[in-house]
């Protein structure tokens, strides 16, 4: 009996570990991203871009120490990533700072499918920053952020 | 007709079994505290419960931007999109409600009285503002007693609410 609740609770902490992994690994993209975003930005979209490159930054590092706490080691971020598409101009770059958010909130949304309440929350409030910023950067907003078309 | 005689000995005794085997069946059902099946059905799960509250949030906000377009109609350009959006939140929400044939439907809580209608567009803008804003905060409450895909979904329903929110406060300085 206390196996089999051992064992739950190794299979939740394990699926928790993987979910902040894969956040991580989006934000560590955004912040690359940005990167790439920003040298093509001026004036409020550069000031802007460099915001959000900070909040990516700082939540990188927050998560990283999420998953040391669980035990496990977080992913390092890839040396270089390959954006969807050349980004040769500022059209571009805010196309793929909007981008580069859609794909941190579906990952935060995995954290919302987990047991534990806390990570369901937090993964919750990061998918509304998230949001906020691809909406600021797409100029609009959607009904079902992070949500894959397919479930709608 | 002997053999009928042990054919029909041999019917009963089968009989008898049979019954008998049903019987030991329902004792040993009833020893293991399964349900009972005379007990009247269990009532709505606490995630039911949880998707119920959510449509009547949803219901709100969208009687919220009907009475605001029926006294500001020239706001209609500006609230529309916001407006579809939230449609399509509550046929979603809608859609997962799914009402067992042995359970009587009963109505979804009607949203609270309707809040006196602001006295300008700008300050009706400022009302759907704040009013998505609560609903956002409203949807994390709502996250724990929701099953994970129910939870997904009221997460990013407040995400769009979020969005909405901020794009009502960034549009407002507009709306005279």
């Amino acid at each position: 009996m206390a196996r089999g609740a051992r064992g739950r609770a190794d299979a939740a902490s394990s699926a928790a570990i993987a979910a902040l992994q894969s956040v991580l690994a989006a934000e560590n993209a955004a912040v690359y991203g940005y990167g790439l975003a920003g040298a093509q930005l001026s004036g409020g979209q550069l000031s802007n871009a460099r915001q959000d490159w900070t909040v990516h930054q700082m939540a990188s590092a927050a998560l990283s120490a999420m998953i040391t706490e669980r035990g496990g080691t977080p992913g390092a971020a890839a040396v270089a990533y390959r954006p969807p598409f050349p980004v040769n101009g500022a059209g571009a770059a805010v196309s793929l700072a909007a981008i580069l958010e859609d794909g941190v909130v579906r990952a935060y949304l995995s954290l919302v499918a987990l047991a534990d309440q806390g990570l369901r929350t937090f993964g919750a409030q990061g998918m509304q920053a998230a949001a906020i910023r691809a909406a600021s950067w797409r100029g609009s907003t959607t009904a079902f952020p992070g949500l894959p078309a397919g479930d709608l | 007709m002997t053999e009928r005689r042990a054919a029909a000995r041999a019917f009963s005794r089968r009989r008898l079994l049979t019954v008998s085997a049903v019987m030991l069946s329902v004792t040993a059902t009833a020893a293991c505290g399964s349900p009972d099946l005379l007990a009247p059905p269990p009532g709505p799960s606490p995630s039911v419960r949880t998707l119920r509250a959510s449509i009547t949030a949803e219901q709100s906000l969208v009687d919220a931007y009907h009475r605001v377009l029926s006294a500001y109609p020239a706001l209609t350009a500006m609230l529309r999109p916001f407006l579809s959006q939230h449609d399509e939140h509550l046929a979603r929400l809608k859609s997962r409600l799914i009402i067992p044939p042995h359970v009587k439907a009963t109505p979804l809580p009607t949203p609270s009285a309707a809040a006196g209608l602001p006295a300008s567009t700008r300050a009706a803008v400022t009302m759907l503002g704040e009013a998505e804003r609560a609903a956002a905060a409203a949807q994390l409450g709502r996250l724990a007693t929701a099953t994970p895909s129910l939870a997904q979904l009221l997460a990013s329903i407040a995400a769009s609410e979020a969005t909405h929110a901020v794009a009502l406060s960034a549009l407002n300085p507009a709306a005279g």
